[in-house]
Parts: structure tokens; C-alpha cells; sequence
């Protein structure tokens, strides 16, 4: 696994928008990447304004986007759409009216079954684990991460991990639920 | 608004036992007769006007004025500093702009007093019942402190007076110019119709003193001819116009007239506040500065619009009769219009000298001369006195016509439109031909027997063909200074219309109809000190309507949105966007054993919805794994055209070969063809036949064929392009078009911050380096290699730069698609 080490200064000392744009730089480069599945574990989750789409700015990636501050719900969607199975993994309560919203807008398209939300007990991690890359910060200050380090967070891993697999156990029994004709 | 009523009920709380007769709401209103016995009262509110300015009034009170500001705030409820804002700032302020004015009106018993001193007879501005017109509107729905014109209009019917009707001073001079017949008015009958009358001949002259009951000088203004003099006339605001009926009842409704516009913009060359692009900026070349005039900064922007006649054509059942009409006043040359005290913007702009470098490149010089050749011609024509829809179809017929005539002959366009115009029988088959084709071919082109009459009458007049051979010898000329001028005026045309388009998306909620863009100052450049031209972005309504203010305020917030937005404005458009990708997909899908034709295949074998479904989903998955972008215009256009039901693989391949003859025809020609010109051209290939194989058709003729190609084949190019950008301007008609690839091709040409992508560890160094020295970098990629922009991407946010004693990281922004090559915008927050 690739960690996106953007660590190596005193980050308290940075701003917020210097991390959203790291987190930009990342969703983007994924968008990109297209992978097979996005993990998002965060201890809440909310419509968190990232790419300043006024002026049409990231019409390259996607035409149709609306020319405004567009957030993470609509970055999620873009990667739903694009086949990419997207994971959250938050406390319920906190990412209830952001999950209910993004489930709407990617129920519409059809894609639902790729989003699954878990009741996680997650407190200080925003994790994004694309595939083979990870980014991950502490609220408002990414995590200082060691170069070469294997294990991006043991505790976010295993959590990202549990979710997915009580995410298949779920399929697997809705696929096999008696009243499923 | 408000403030000016409460001003009032203060005057009458001060006033009102003076006398018990009338009202400080009637003294406002207009004069009163002399020696009425309200004049007790109108003293006693002179004299409390006079006491609001202490130094120049006898009064005993030291500061009427702080009355007057706790009444506003205990009646508006309001607070000491917004009534300060009331009291004394910019717009209309109440005392320095409502109370030296009511003042003025009510000593000078509404007498006009001229600059020199002397009194001009006629009385100063006022309407029965609304005091104070120029600060309060009559109605709480009119546009606030609008000018306005009193227009009095004969009965209607029998029996009936005339009546005054008010009217915003554009829509009354635009309405009745002189020589159209309205009937806005004409509410009664059927019949009732008004206009200002002309006896329809050229050099007409009209004295203004016929049909204008009040008007006031604004002063001399000049301006320049059509054949490029500079001519200054007197120019007078009405106030009061007397409409007539028109006697000729053989008139036709549709009758109609347009002014002869032009504008002067004033306004101080050296404003202390003003926005600057950085240095850094590619912008900043182009406009190097934007002078910012705001009432509130004291620096405003005098506007003024005047017409100095009309033209237009008297339509009876017997024909039609050309007009001009000149303004005289006392038989010298004179002008209508008004004046505005505006926020605006001016912004200063350097065009480049050399352009010929456009015509070197093979993406735009094509659509340069086609466009060259369309502006040419049009102007010729019309100088021939050619009625302008005439003069449109005319030009393209010729276009095409030579066009064809070139093909078939292999000879360049200005030799086949000479062979053309030089053999009549030739051309006359050839007529008969084309119009055929386009009476068949265009639904709407079916109820214009009578055009093609006159389209064939007028291929066959010599002048007409001379200017158009000329035209085409001038678009097909070298580089020199008449294409220069020519690309300065459509370049400055797009650069207007670029930095308009920016003003309105940086304030979405504001109507953009109260922004005007004037590409000159008119009079006022050729008066004006500063070398540098000007575009002028002014609001409509008097004082400002907060636009311009609100604007500026968010540019200097956000410099760099107003400048993405003005960027974004030279990205293509959807239409462009799908346009060339439905061309790269002809291309994909023709591939043998592709995945797009596999999946082409797919979806016309698709016998159920859900193998429809699924070779939807592998239509666009192919597209994005073979770098095509299909959004959802081009998705449409896709199931419209080339998915068609009942359509075979046969479509696509002939739809791409219509596309290699269009390159390959433009290429030969130097000139690029409109889609009805290659259609005409390549209806003449039995091949396409196969297109229209499972329509019920009249079978294999040259017509269906055109028919067909005309609903399968799509707009490119110029034509595409000049669909956006335009704005309206109801003061100036500027005649060239504009083209974002014109300024595109300047912009791209200046390499300073854009980067090549190339593997290498040199590479993330370069854009560090650039990124130091300019704050920002644009990185090309080219749009299928998607994995190496990826990891470019991380790469760019994972590496810190050092700047002086700062370590900052590198942010995307922007992130743009042109062609086939990806467009990265990379910026240093904090940097230079």
C-alpha cells in the first residue's frame, strides 16, 4: 500500500484549505484512477465543501457537474457512478442526513447497492483508502506518517476492513433471503 | 426612497401650521400660481431647507439637520450610522442630493437656470402629483428614479382627449423613433396607432421643436460619421413629446425605424482605485488594468446616449420607401438623448500588434477567413442598400456555390468564384440547382418561394457579385494591415464579451440586463488623454443599481475566481465539447474489433432492456476507456443520429467519411465550410444512399440524400463557436463576430507558465521552479494517459516547495479538458 505522505512540517502551523487541497489533489488524482472501491472512515461525515467549481474549474472531469462549491457527497457520487464501490464507515448519527442525501442521488442512478454505511466508533481518523492508496488526516491536521510505513492506521484498517465484510455478509444474505424471488 | 417621504412628513412636522391650505406633497409636485396664498407655506419650507446648511442661512438653530436625522431614524427605525449613510453618502443622498435640488426647484419657482446664468424658458423637471420625480418614482412599481419622458398622445377615438402617458426615456426614444408606427398606445380601437412623423426620403431633416414640447441642453457632444468624421452636434434631453396619428392610411402596421445611436462615456482617466491582474497572470497582457468608478468612492462615470436620427423604410401594399431622417433644431444638426451618473468599470486593454501568427495555424485561420468573407460581403451589401436577410442568405448562397464549383473543378475559391461570376449560364444552372436542393432539404426554407426569387435576381446583378468577388479576394488575401484592424476588432469584440460574461457569474443573482458593454467610450476617446482603449461595463440605472459596487467588492475578495471565470469563458462549450467528441467516437467505433463497435454491435442486437441496458453501460465504458468524453448532449446527439432504430454500421462508417472529405475540403481550400455547404457538396456521392436505406424515401436522388446528410451530419467550427459570447447592446451594433479561439491563440501562445508533461524526475523540479517564480503553472497532458496524471497529481500535492523561509504544497486548480489534451492548473497559495 502507498501512503500519500504530505507530512514532513509542523501541520498545526497550516491551514485548513492547504489540507482541503491536499484532499482535492487525492480525490482527483483517484477520479482518475477510477478504482474498484473507495473507503471513507470518519468519525462524522457531512457535505464538506471541497472543490470550488464556480467558475467551472474541473469541467475536464466531469461536464455535467454544477458550477458550485462542489463536496464530498458529490465527489462520492461521481465515484459511485463510475463503477467504483464506494464505502463509508462513520457513526450513523453524525453522516445520517449526508448518507440519506448521497443515497438518494445514487439511488437515482441505479447504483445503491455500491454504498453501505456501518456504525463505526470513529473519533479522531478521516481515512480515504482508494484501492492501493491511503490519505488520511486527524480532523484538521493530517497524521504524521512514517515513509515506507506499511500500515496506514492499524485501527482505521481494521475497522475499514470489519465494514466491509459485515457489507458482504449483508448481500450475501439479501441475496439468499427467503422472500427475495 | 423611503428617506425622501419621511423627508417630506419633516418638512410638513415643521411647516404644517403655517398656512391650512395645500401640502409640502404639492409644493414638491411643480410650480404654484404666483401670488396664491400658499406661498406663506412655501417660504416657511424654504427657510427650513435653507436651516439644514447653517453657514449660508440666517437661522438661530446650529443643526436643523440632527432634527432631521433623529426624525429618519425614529420614522425608518433605523440606526445613527445607516441614517449618516441617508444623510450624506452617495447615491442620492438626502442632503446633498434632495434638499439642494427641492431647494433650487422652489426659489427659482422651477425656472431653469443655465451654466452661463441666463434663464431658460420652460420649466425645470416635474410631474402633476409626484413630488420630486428624480428621488421618488410615481409608482411604487416603477424602476426607481428612472428618466423618464412625458409623451402626449392624440385620442384614441371620437369623443376622447388626448392623454400623457410617462415612459422610460430608452424604451420612448427606441418606440417612436421617428418614423415607426406603434400602436402601444392604441388600447381602444383596432386602428389607433401613433408615430412621429417623416415623409420618407433619404437626407430627410426633422426640427426637433415639431414634436418636442420641453427639452433641456446637454451640452455638445461628438461623434463619428460612417465614413469615419468626427462631427459634434447639441444635444438635447426631452422631456415632453407630443405624438401624431399617421394621416396615410395606406401605412402599414409594420412600418418601422431605428435610431441612429451613439454614446459618450466620461469619466477620470486616473481613479485612485483600481484592480490590477498580478504580473504573473496571463491576463495581465491583455488587461493590464480595470479603473474602477463608484459613487462611493466619488468617482463616477457620466454616460451619455444620444441619437441624432432615424432610418427605416415606409411600408405600403404598393412597396416599400427607404428613409433617413437628421435631428435639426432651428436648422442646425442636433441630438435626443439623455444622461446617467453610473458605477462602472473601465477596462484597459492591449491588444497585440502582430496577429499574423493567427493565420498560421491550421485550428482557427480557416474559420478567420470564412468569417473575413462573411464580414466583408455584408458590409459591401448592405452599403448597396441590400435589405440585411436578403444580404445573410445571399452571401452564403455564393459561398457555397463556389464552394461546389471549387470541388468539382479542383480550383481555389477566389478562381471559381471569378470562372463564376464571369460565365451566367453557368451560374444561373447552378442557382436553379442549389435552391432546389435547399427547398427540399430545409423544412423552413419551404415558404421562401419568394426569397429564392430574389436570391436568384440578385446572384445575377453585377454590383452585388463584384462586392462579393471582392470579398472573397479579400479573404483569401495574405496577411497584412487590413486583416490586422480586422482581427483587433473581432479579438477586442471577444475580449468584451469575455469579460462581460465574467461580471454577470461573479454576481449570478444580480439581472444582467443592468450591465451594458460599450467597446469604446464613443466621443469621449477621442478627447481622452490615456493612450490605452477602454471597454466600459456601466450600469442602466442612474446612481447604480449596487451591481457594479457588489462586483468589485467580490473581485478584490476573490481575484482568482473573476479571472478562472474569464478563463472558463475561453473553454469550448457543451456543443463544442460533444461536437468533436462524437467525431473522435466515429472514429473509435470504426475500428475493427474495438471495443466501442463491439458494443455498437451489442446495442443494435439488444433484443431485451436489459441487454440494452448493459450495452449502454459498455457504450460508455468503451468511450472512457478509449478517451472519449461523451456528456450528455453528445449522448443524445449519439442516440439521435448515428444509433438511430432501424440504422446499420453502415451509419457510422459513411457519417466518418463525410467528416475526412470535410477536413480534407477545408484543408485544400484554406477556408472552413458551413455544414449546409458540405452537405450540398457531398450529396452528389451516390454512397450515402446507404443513410437513408431504411427511410421511405423517394430512392437514391441527390435531394434525399442532402436530406439525410443535413438531419445525420452536426455544426462544427466557427459556427459553433459564434453561438456564444454574444451580448446586446441597444446603443451600438458592433458588426464583427466574436471567436474565443482568437483570444485562446494569443493566450496559448504565451508559454511563460504552461509545461509539457514528460516522465522524468526533471519534471515535478520544472513546475516547482516555475511555481516559485510565478505562483502558478498550467500542466498539458494528454487526455488518454490517465494513469501518468494520476500519479502527477499526487506526486504534486506530496511535495512541498520551498518559498523564501516557507514551505507550501501545491493545490489543483483547475482542471480543464481541451481537445485531447488535459489542461492542469497548479497553484501556490501564498506564493508570489
Amino acid at each position: 500500500m502507498k501512503i500519500s505522505d504530505i507530512d514532513g512540517l509542523d501541520w498545526q502551523k497550516r491551514s485548513r484549505s492547504e489540507l482541503r487541497h491536499a484532499l482535492e489533489g487525492f480525490l482527483l488524482s483517484q477520479a482518475l484512477s477510477q478504482p474498484k472501491k473507495l473507503v471513507v472512515a470518519a468519525p462524522l461525515l457531512f457535505e464538506m465543501p471541497l472543490f470550488d467549481n464556480r467558475a467551472g474549474q474541473y469541467e475536464g472531469l466531469n461536464q455535467d457537474w454544477p458550477r458550485q462549491f462542489l463536496g464530498l457527497g458529490k465527489m462520492l457520487e461521481y465515484f459511485a457512478t463510475k463503477g467504483t464501490r464506494v464505502l463509508l464507515v462513520s457513526p450513523s448519527i453524525k453522516g445520517e442526513g449526508f448518507v440519506r442525501d448521497l443515497r438518494m442521488r445514487v439511488g437515482a442512478l441505479g447504483v445503491q447497492e455500491h454504498l453501505d454505511v456501518q456504525e463505526v466508533a470513529f473519533h479522531e481518523h478521516f481515512v480515504f483508502l482508494a484501492d492501493e492508496r491511503a490519505f488520511l488526516f486527524q480532523l484538521y491536521r493530517p497524521l504524521r506518517l512514517e515513509p515506507g510505513k506499511k500500515l496506514v492506521c492499524s485501527r482505521c484498517a481494521r475497522e475499514a476492513r470489519k465494514g466491509e465484510d459485515r457489507w458482504e455478509d449483508a448481500r450475501r444474505q439479501i441475496r439468499t433471503h427467503p422472500h427475495r424471488s | 426612497m423611503q428617506a425622501s417621504f419621511a423627508t417630506i412628513d419633516w418638512l410638513f412636522d415643521r411647516t404644517g401650521k403655517t398656512s391650512r391650505f395645500g401640502s409640502v406633497w404639492k409644493d414638491m409636485s411643480g410650480p404654484i400660481p404666483k401670488g396664491n396664498f400658499q406661498e406663506e407655506r412655501l417660504d416657511a419650507v424654504i427657510e427650513q431647507l435653507e436651516s439644514l446648511f447653517p453657514e449660508t442661512s440666517n437661522t438661530t438653530n446650529p443643526e436643523p439637520w440632527a432634527s432631521l436625522r433623529t426624525y429618519l431614524e425614529h420614522s425608518l427605525q433605523i440606526d445613527a450610522r445607516v441614517s449618516n449613510d441617508i444623510l450624506w453618502e452617495p447615491p442620492r443622498s438626502i442632503l446633498l442630493g434632495l434638499v439642494p435640488t427641492a431647494l433650487r426647484r422652489l426659489k427659482t419657482r422651477w425656472q431653469k437656470i443655465m451654466p452661463d446664468g441666463s434663464e431658460q424658458k420652460g420649466e425645470d423637471f416635474c410631474i402633476n402629483h409626484s413630488p420630486l420625480p428624480d428621488f421618488m418614482p410615481m409608482n411604487l412599481f416603477s424602476d426607481l428614479n428612472l428618466p423618464e419622458v412625458c409623451l402626449t398622445v392624440p385620442a384614441q377615438q371620437r369623443n376622447d382627449d388626448e392623454t400623457d402617458e410617462f415612459m422610460p426615456i430608452l424604451q420612448a426614444l427606441q418606440e417612436f423613433a421617428p418614423g415607426r408606427i406603434s400602436k402601444r398606445f392604441g388600447i381602444k380601437n383596432t386602428y389607433a396607432r401613433h408615430w412621429l412623423p417623416v415623409e420618407g426620403k433619404a437626407g430627410e431633416k426633422l426640427e426637433l421643436s415639431r414634436f418636442i414640447n420641453t427639452m433641456e441642453s446637454l451640452g455638445e457632444f461628438t461623434y463619428l460619421t460612417d465614413a469615419g468624421d468626427p462631427k459634434t452636434v447639441q444635444c438635447w434631453r426631452p422631456y415632453a413629446i407630443s405624438l401624431e396619428k399617421p394621416e396615410d392610411k395606406d401605412l402599414s402596421d409594420s412600418t418601422n425605424a431605428f435610431q441612429f445611436w451613439h454614446s459618450c462615456i466620461t469619466a477620470s482617466d486616473s481613479v485612485a482605485h483600481f484592480i490590477e491582474p498580478r504580473a504573473t497572470s496571463v491576463w495581465s497582457g491583455l488587461i493590464p488594468k480595470i479603473r474602477v468608478h463608484l459613487h462611493r468612492d466619488f468617482e463616477t462615470t457620466r454616460v451619455t446616449r444620444f441619437s441624432t436620427g432615424s432610418h427605416g423604410e415606409l411600408v405600403r401594399p404598393n412597396g416599400r420607401d427607404k428613409f433617413d431622417v437628421t435631428f435639426v433644431n432651428d436648422g442646425v444638426n442636433a441630438a435626443l438623448g439623455f444622461q446617467l451618473e453610473v458605477d462602472g468599470l473601465a477596462f484597459e486593454n492591449v491588444l497585440p500588434d502582430d496577429l499574423s501568427v493567427l493565420l498560421e495555424k491550421p485550428e482557427i485561420s480557416p474559420a478567420l477567413r470564412t468569417e473575413r468573407f462573411f464580414f466583408e460581403s455584408k458590409t459591401r451589401l448592405q452599403e448597396e442598400g441590400l435589405d440585411p436577410f436578403l444580404t445573410e442568405r445571399l452571401y452564403e448562397t455564393f459561398f457555397t456555390l463556389v464552394s461546389i464549383f471549387s470541388v468539382r473543378k479542383s480550383l481555389d475559391l477566389v478562381d471559381a468564384a471569378e470562372a463564376l461570376v464571369d460565365d451566367p449560364q453557368l451560374r444561373g444552372h447552378m442557382i436553379a440547382d442549389l435552391l432546389n436542393l435547399q427547398r427540399f432539404g430545409d423544412a423552413f426554407e419551404k415558404d421562401s418561394k419568394q426569397d429564392s426569387a430574389d436570391i436568384t435576381e440578385a446572384l445575377h446583378d453585377p454590383s452585388l457579385l463584384s462586392a462579393m468577388l471582392e470579398s472573397m479576394r479579400i479573404a483569401s488575401s495574405d496577411y497584412d494591415s487590413c486583416w490586422c484592424k480586422h482581427l483587433q476588432q473581432r479579438m477586442r469584440h471577444t475580449l468584451g464579451a469575455i469579460l462581460l460574461e465574467a461580471c454577470i457569474l461573479m454576481c449570478p443573482e444580480f439581472d444582467a440586463n443592468d450591465l451594458v458593454l460599450d467597446l469604446d467610450g464613443g466621443a469621449s476617446d477621442m478627447s481622452s488623454n490615456s493612450s490605452q482603449p477602454v471597454f466600459w461595463i456601466t450600469e442602466t440605472s442612474v446612481g447604480g443599481g449596487g451591481f457594479v459596487e457588489e462586483l468589485v467588492r467580490r473581485i478584490e475578495d476573490n481575484p482568482r475566481l473573476f479571472w478562472e471565470h474569464v478563463s472558463n469563458a475561453l473553454s469550448p462549450t457543451d456543443f463544442e465539447v460533444a461536437s468533436s467528441e462524437l467525431r473522435n467516437f466515429l472514429d473509435e467505433c470504426t475500428k475493427p474489433g474495438s471495443l466501442l463497435q463491439n458494443a455498437m454491435a451489442s446495442w443494435r442486437d439488444a433484443n431485451t432492456h436489459e441487454s440494452l441496458r448493459t450495452a449502454v453501460e459498455d457504450l460508455r465504458k468503451g468511450g472512457e476507456r478509449e478517451g472519449v468524453y461523451l456528456n450528455h448532449m453528445a449522448r443524445s446527439s449519439l442516440f439521435a443520429r448515428v444509433l438511430r432504430p432501424g440504422s446499420t454500421d453502415e451509419v457510422e462508417h459513411r457519417l466518418l467519411e463525410v467528416f475526412d472529405a470535410w477536413d480534407r475540403i477545408e484543408a485544400n481550400l484554406g477556408f472552413e465550410l458551413p455544414v449546409g455547404t458540405i452537405t450540398a457538396i457531398e450529396c452528389e456521392n451516390s454512397k450515402y444512399d446507404v443513410l437513408s436505406a431504411h427511410i421511405p424515401s423517394n430512392g437514391g436522388s441527390k435531394e434525399e440524400r442532402y436530406k439525410v446528410l443535413r438531419a445525420l451530419v452536426w455544426l462544427r467550427g466557427g459556427e459553433l463557436r459564434q453561438g456564444e459570447l454574444q451580448f446586446y447592446n441597444p446603443y451600438a451594433k458592433y458588426e464583427t463576430q466574436p471567436d474565443r479561439l482568437l483570444v485562446d491563440a494569443v493566450l496559448r501562445g504565451d508559454d511563460r507558465y504552461a509545461l509539457e508533461y514528460h516522465e522524468g524526475p526533471d519534471f515535478l523540479s520544472k513546475v516547482s521552479e516555475l511555481l516559485v517564480s510565478a505562483g502558478h503553472a498550467k500542466i498539458r497532458v494528454a487526455a488518454d494517459a490517465r494513469d501518468a496524471v494520476a500519479d502527477l497529481l499526487l506526486n504534486l500535492i506530496e511535495t512541498p516547495i520551498e518559498v523564501g523561509y516557507l514551505m507550501l504544497f501545491p493545490s489543483i486548480g483547475s482542471f480543464r479538458r481541451h481537445g485531447q489534451l488535459w489542461e492542469i492548473g497548479v497553484v501556490l497559495e501564498g506564493g508570489i
